[in-house]
């Protein structure tokens, strides 16, 4: 009897806490609804994006990553069907928050595709959605360079669904083709 | 007279030893293709790459100075720290004996703020760099963005 109560409790145990386990681990996987500024405007997820989300944090002074990897993307767009395309959107969030004209984010990635979203936002705006996808920036003072600071950020594009489930990543995409590579992965 | 001739030698070979360490210390390094990209709209800033080669057997130093064509230059470099990249200024680079400075994308680069004078593919924009204390002109070439 006694033992019949002990293995119930322990069983009550182990099932709340595994449900809590797993409850936390799908709050990690998953990026509830974000609101951020598209020129000017605002543009919420998930209402507003595509299927298929491609993400990533940069910013338009960065002379270099952010632009290789914008056209990277493009580029990959361009292997796939129009009607496959459909399905995928490039999501351009700058964490530059310093810059006086954050929203030009939005003119700066119409260059590479005309579909292709900038988002701006307060600080408090962008870290709520880098954190959601487990991912950080940092802006360091810099007074000995021209720009005054240095931007670091992730190099990486993440695939996050409508349901805000991330579904994987392509770290440091130098060409289109390990992006192109993971968007097949979803045809 | 063949002490004059002895002088005359020694004076004759001192100076062909000179010039000859002239003639090394001006071809120290090589440059190879050397090129800028048009910034893009929405944007202040550009980045340039190429390569400095040292073909000396003694180490150099680079140094990004200015450019007529731009409000300022800078050399940097890239690192990955806490898995997040971010640019490092340089305010020298050294280069080793028959060594290359390699300057390409998610490396060095040189890093251009603010054009002040219209960038037109194929023309060359000139930039300032001290290369072992010489400040020399080197041409970037301007291209478009691949």
């Amino acid at each position: 009897m006694k033992l019949g109560i002990v293995v119930a409790l322990l069983s009550a145990f182990f099932l709340v806490g595994g449900y809590q386990l797993m409850s936390e681990i799908d709050e990690q996987r998953k990026i509830t609804q974000f609101t951020l500024l598209q020129d000017g405007n605002e543009w919420t997820f998930p209402d507003q994006a595509s299927e298929l989300n491609l993400i990533y944090f940069g910013y338009t002074l960065c002379p270099d990553l952010c632009p290789m990897t914008s056209a990277n993307v493009s580029k990959a767009f361009k292997k796939i069907s129009l009607e496959d395309q459909k399905r995928f959107n490039f999501i351009f969030v700058n964490v530059d928050t310093r810059m006086e004209n954050p929203g030009e984010v939005s003119t700066y990635v119409k260059q590479f595709n005309k579909k292709f979203v900038g988002l701006s936002g307060s600080k408090e705006q962008i870290d709520q959605v880098i954190k959601k996808v487990g991912a950080a920036y940092l802006i360091e003072d810099k007074p000995d360079t021209t720009l005054g600071y240095t931007v670091a950020h992730p190099d990486r594009l993440y695939i996050i669904n409508n349901k805000g489930i991330i579904l994987g990543s392509v770290s440091g995409p130098d060409s289109y083709k390990p992006i192109l590579k993971k968007l097949k992965e979803f045809l | 007279m063949k002490l004059l001739a002895v002088i005359a030698l020694s004076v004759f070979t001192f100076t062909a030893c000179t010039q000859k360490k002239a003639g090394k210390d001006s071809t120290q390094f090589h440059t190879y293709g050397f090129k800028v990209y048009q910034p893009l709209e929405g944007s202040t800033v550009t980045a340039g790459f190429g390569e400095i080669k040292n073909v000396s057997d003694k180490e150099i130093t680079v140094k990004a100075i200015s450019s007529t064509f731009f409000k300022s230059v800078e050399l940097h470099n890239m690192v990955m720290e806490n898995d997040m990249m971010k640019m490092e200024k340089m305010n020298e680079v050294k280069i080793a004996p028959k060594s290359s400075l390699i300057m390409k994308s998610g490396s060095y680069h040189m890093m251009f703020f603010e054009p002040t004078k219209e960038l037109k593919l194929g023309k060359e924009v000139p930039v300032n760099m001290e290369i072992n204390g010489e400040v020399k002109v080197i041409g970037f070439k301007i291209e478009a963005r691949p």
